[in-house]
């Protein structure tokens, strides 16, 4: 006679063959898209450069970077709009403004989320507090612990958004603030090692919070020829982050790198220059799997 | 009859977690493409942008065209020392002595290849001093050794001369000669050099500043010692000038 565990199992294995197979066709969801939009280091860069500048001439300017994001928003259904700091300094417009303009142009223009650069601390800690306020999106700072600080309870350590099917998870990692700041302008902000704060993060988006994918949005730098933490560095140190955009280093890319984390997956590390010459894009095309499901059909043997 | 109450209970409850399962579907990057979209006049402009800029724009145009001060003469930088130079050195090496909190400075450095544009003689605006130092370079505050010092003014004296207040050497073969700090020879002890944060990185060749047993940032930007060092002669009624001293002169 046969146990009855092992008549339950093959009962369930039959059904999900034979009479439950329309339920497992029906759970395969189409595809969904993702178009995630970052800038980094604008650098109060509010006007196009001039048009006389050796480099970059008439490139630039908020207008019609909130041009392109229109049309594209127009175009695609769900688009996330991101900033990896270095917002402010490099003109006169942050000098007699002190960021004020930055920040109303990024509300208006519909940011999701930006992290903080170490220009964000020029005028002081106080002076941040007070941008970081007006900000109607979230600051994400995953590695700077500001509980002592007047920025306390000003930033998130992640935030999840959602767009369309997708559960997004994002998080935020900031350079070391201490021989790139005047400690009289970070005052009580602590920076913590990132690659530890970002796999705490990680870890709790993608497997307490479910999310589909996690990006991490950084100021820490690409890479570096001399031994300090980067993009590339956190990417090969860590688990549950799909995509890094960087910032801090003004790197200009043709193609993102694609690095292998811990768990031989593949990470996507992206910058897009500096000062807004620039609209990093970057088109994912999700697919649904059955990992879940499978999981779950499992588990019935323990009923 | 047990056997089959019990199937049924298991395909429920299957059916039931597929159902909740099929609500909670899990995505995975499949693939994906890049861009990195050229920001230029193709792209357009948004007029609802633009017209939140614009009065911004235009009071920063009036603002940068405040008369802060008027130049007696043309000032313009020059090898081994030069008019510019002279200025901006000595009014950062004054300003900085007027910072609370801070040791006095023995000596300042200013590259001239980092001031960007000659002072016209007349009226000067803050979009010229924006324009003679473009950079948001801070003052850093570097603690030296006399040996260090040394290097610092051979390396100056190597490159034909710099930028350099509080302090006066000839150059002989490329050497700097008869050194002298506030007009004394070196002597063995710390030295307190301002500078920017850019030449403190070893910028323009300045790697002896990466040497320093010390670093302290100010805060205060070098532009914003010029711009405040100019007011304050202006409310003075003094104009904006400076003299050639030999502080720096070739002795050969």
């Amino acid at each position: 006679m046969q146990s009855r565990r092992s008549f339950i199992k093959k009962t369930v294995l039959g059904a999900s063959a034979i009479g439950l197979s329309p339920f497992l066709k029906s759970c395969n969801a189409p595809d969904a898209k993702l178009t995630i939009l970052h800038t980094n280091d604008v650098h109060s860069q509010i006007d196009p450069f001039p048009e006389s500048h050796s480099r970059w001439p008439g490139q630039g300017g908020f207008a019609r970077r909130a041009q392109l994001i229109n049309s594209i928003r127009q175009e695609h259904e769900n688009v996330l709009l991101l900033d990896c700091g270095d917002i402010f300094q490099g003109t006169p417009y942050f000098n007699v403004y002190k960021g004020k303009l930055e920040i109303d142009l990024m509300n208006k223009m519909g940011y999701d989320a930006a992290t903080l650069g170490n220009h964000e601390f020029d005028n002081g800690i106080e002076a941040l507090a007070e941008n970081v306020k007006k900000a109607r999106f979230p600051f994400v700072c995953s590695n700077y612990d500001f509980s002592e600080s007047v920025m306390n309870g000003l930033t998130i350590p992640f935030k999840i958004i959602e767009k369309g099917p997708l559960k997004i998870g994002v998080i935020g990692l900031g350079i070391e603030l201490a021989g790139l700041v005047n400690p009289k302008s970070y005052k009580e902000a602590v920076y913590q090692e990132p690659i530890e704060e970002a796999n705490k993060s990680a870890q709790k988006l993608k497997q307490e919070e479910n999310c589909d994918i996690v990006i991490a949005m950084s100021h820490l730098g690409y890479k570096y020829k001399y031994e300090k933490v980067s993009d590339v560095i956190v990417a090969q140190n860590t688990r549950n982050i799909d995509v890094i955009l960087g910032g801090h280093t003004h790197t200009f890319m043709d193609e993102p790198d694609r690095i292998v984390n811990l768990d031989g997956d593949e990470v996507i590390v992206s910058q897009a220059g500096w000062g807004g010459l620039r609209l990093g894009r970057l088109d994912l095309t999700l697919s649904s799997n059955h990992k879940k499901s499978v999981a779950l059909v499992n588990s019935i043997y323990h009923v | 009859m047990k056997y089959i109450n019990v199937q049924i209970v298991s395909i429920y409850v299957l059916v039931v977690v597929l159902f909740s399962a099929c609500q909670n579907t899990d995505y995975r990057v499949k693939s994906s493409s890049n861009d990195y979209v050229v920001i230029d006049s193709l792209v357009g402009e948004s007029s609802a942008i633009e017209m939140l800029i614009q009065p911004y724009r235009d009071s920063l145009q009036a603002e940068m065209q405040k008369t802060i001060g008027v130049a007696e003469r043309e000032l313009s930088g020059g090898f081994p020392e030069g008019l510019l130079s002279n200025f901006v050195t000595d009014l950062v090496r004054q300003e900085c002595n007027n910072l609370d909190g801070f040791e006095p400075v023995d000596v300042s450095i200013v590259n001239v290849k980092g001031l960007r544009i000659p002072l016209q003689m007349g009226e000067i605006t803050v979009e010229n001093i924006y324009q003679l130092m473009p950079f948001e370079n801070e003052i850093v505050f570097l603690t030296m050794t006399k040996e260090q010092m040394e290097m610092l003014f051979n390396f100056m004296a190597s490159v034909g001369g710099d930028g350099i207040s509080g302090a006066s050497f000839g150059i002989k073969e490329g050497k700097a000669i008869n050194i002298k700090v506030n007009n004394k020879a070196l002597e063995d002890r710390t030295y307190i050099v301002a500078t920017s944060d850019y030449l403190a990185d070893g910028g323009d060749h300045f790697e002896v500043f990466r040497k320093a047993i010390k670093r302290e940032g100010t805060g205060l930007k070098v532009r914003d010692a010029i711009i405040e060092h100019i007011k304050a002669l202006s409310v003075e009624g003094r104009k904006v000038n400076s003299e050639l001293d030999k502080r720096i002169y070739y002795a050969e």
